[in-house]
């Protein structure tokens, strides 16, 4: 159980620390390669011309959206099940970059549906599910901030968090029944198929968004948990908090 | 150069999602970094040295 | 054990009416529903004042509108809905906050008794003083917007299996929110709000589904899924969470 350690906040720190830098270069490397691709070397859409480009942000950051509540209840669920502190603060470092990929999918879905189905919104199943899952990430962090008791914020984080996570498919599948019932089919974003450079572009872009999504945090990791340990011996000794400056 | 920020004529709505995701990852980014140099400044000054560590948690808690 | 139940709580509490694994969920279960029946009614204008808030909003839209017939019974069934919701809503903060305030919570989680069936009580009572309510005052409100007798029969059931619902999940977020000084009754609306949404949408659609000639077995068949998934899963969600809130 090598691995076990780093369960510790002291262990992790550190680790934590290289681990956002490598993924902050790696992100930044591959958004630079996926835009260039996306707006410049991958050909115009047949159906949907230059807006189909949107693709490029409106995906990753709808997918991270989805994606990250779920690996947000799965440290929750760690954290209420084996009462570890480290999995609540990760848990409580994913609901801000969860919110902002929710609410980035929100305006990109916005500005990608004014030239392709003619209004910026449509009850879609997906935008209202998104919309939803905005109000869910809100939630958590509103009653993050109105409990004083970092202990007790983190339990109550994490029962919502699971409470949540066994909706979003009921919610999911209650807006879509909704939505075919009242507007037929659901608007399809063009039927046209996906080039291999496309494909390539929006790749690229996803793990691009990964990696951010993993290293901003990673930091805000390292400072919750900082804050939380302010008084211990190890945060005295560090570089960081010995020295001025950085 | 033109054609290519011309975007087709979708200019607009192609470089406000990007434009709109540049800022929020940027305001994200600041605002991450601005919270651990606080945290870090408030660790250094509460005395954690020598007056009871557990102040500068105190204080924490208070700015937050 | 002395329990010291100050206020209003009555009667004692029975911490040793029931040792017996088995024999305890219901024990607590009636005490809890029992005690809390009595209570909401010894507080009857409070309970007065719910279902008039909830009588009054059904009555805001059609003047926020126009007293168009066909457009009345067409949201009908929405506006009833989205009534009950706020009327379960404004009605939860009650839940546990006086408890809370006495002790009696923390006596209750304290006691040997099982505190999910101790919370299903308090819930089960909270519905049947303001769900209830809501259900049947349901026929008289429809008549304001004009509907058809077989939509008022519809309208009624969905809201019999769906404001069960309501309350469980509401259970939830009032235990979450216990003794938050900030934010208080809208906090607990961002929290239970977006969870009320699948039960909205398939008890409203019910009305719509049989208007268009589906009929509304597929939205009853999932309201009562919803209803037994969250009687499964509701008292317990709820006991952690009054357990966190209690620490």
């Amino acid at each position: 159980m090598s691995g076990f350690k780093y369960a510790a906040p002291a262990q992790f720190y550190p680790l934590a620390g290289k681990m956002a830098l490598w993924f902050a270069v790696s992100a930044a490397v591959l958004a630079v390669i996926g835009l260039v691709i996306g707006l410049y070397v991958a050909p115009i859409d047949v159906t949907q011309k230059d807006s189909y480009r949107i693709i490029y942000i409106h995906v990753p950051a709808a997918w991270m959206s989805m994606f990250l509540y779920v690996v947000m209840a799965f440290w929750s669920a760690l954290a209420l099940g084996l009462n570890t502190r480290l999995s609540a603060m990760m848990a409580q470092s994913i609901a801000p970059t969860g919110a902002l990929m929710t609410a980035m999918a929100l305006w990109t879905g916005a500005l990608w549906g004014k030239p392709t189905w003619g209004t910026y919104w449509a009850w879609d199943a997906r935008m209202t599910s998104e919309l939803i899952l905005l109000f869910l990430y809100l939630g958590i962090i509103a009653l993050r901030n109105a409990i004083d008791d970092p202990r007790r914020a983190d339990k109550a984080c994490g029962v919502l968090a699971l409470v949540g996570v066994v909706n979003v498919p009921i919610i999911y599948y209650s807006v879509n029944w909704w939505n075919t019932l009242h507007q037929g089919a659901t608007i399809k974003a063009g039927n046209s198929s996906i080039d291999a450079i496309m494909l390539a572009g929006l790749l690229f872009m996803v793990f691009a968004f990964w990696f951010y999504s993993v290293a901003v945090t990673l930091v805000r990791l390292r400072t919750i948990i900082l804050e939380r340990e302010a008084g211990a011996a190890w945060v005295a000794q560090l570089a960081e908090v010995k020295k001025e400056g950085r | 150069m033109g054609e290519f920020f011309a975007m087709g004529g979708y200019a607009f709505f192609i470089w406000m999602s990007y434009g709109m995701a540049a800022l929020l990852i940027t305001l994200e980014i600041i605002a991450v970094r601005a919270r651990r140099k606080q945290v870090l400044h408030l660790i250094r000054h509460s005395d954690a040295h020598e007056s009871g560590a557990a102040n500068a948690g105190a204080q924490l808690k208070e700015v937050e | 054990m002395e329990i010291d139940v100050t206020a209003n709580a009555s009667p004692v509490f029975p911490v040793r009416a029931a040792m017996e694994p088995g024999d305890g969920v219901f024990t607590a279960f009636s005490w809890a529903l029992r005690r809390d029946l009595r209570l909401a009614l010894r507080s009857r204008a409070e309970l007065g004042v719910q279902i008039l808030f909830y009588i009054i909003v059904v009555a805001l839209f059609p003047l926020s509108m126009s007293p168009d017939k066909e457009l009345l019974l067409l949201l009908g069934p929405g506006v009833l809905w989205v009534a009950a919701l706020l009327a379960s809503l404004l009605s939860l903060s009650r839940l546990f906050a006086s408890d809370y305030a006495d002790g009696t919570l923390e006596q209750m989680a304290l006691s040997p008794l099982p505190l999910p069936a101790l919370i299903l009580g308090k819930i089960s009572a909270h519905w049947l003083t303001t769900g209830l309510p809501v259900v049947l005052l349901a026929p008289l409100l429809s008549i304001q917007y004009y509907l058809e007798a077989e939509a008022i029969w519809i309208l009624m059931a969905g809201l019999l299996i769906g404001t069960p619902v309501l309350s469980l999940l509401g259970a939830i977020g009032a235990a979450l929110t216990l003794g938050l000084r900030s934010g208080g009754g809208s906090l607990l609306a961002l929290l239970v709000l977006p969870l009320y949404i699948p039960v909205l949408i398939f008890g409203a659609g019910a009305v719509d589904a049989v208007r268009s000639g589906m009929g509304a077995d597929a939205n009853f068949s999932l309201l009562t899924a919803g209803l037994l998934l969250a009687l499964a899963g509701a008292p317990f969600a709820t006991s952690a969470a009054v357990r966190i809130s209690l620490d």
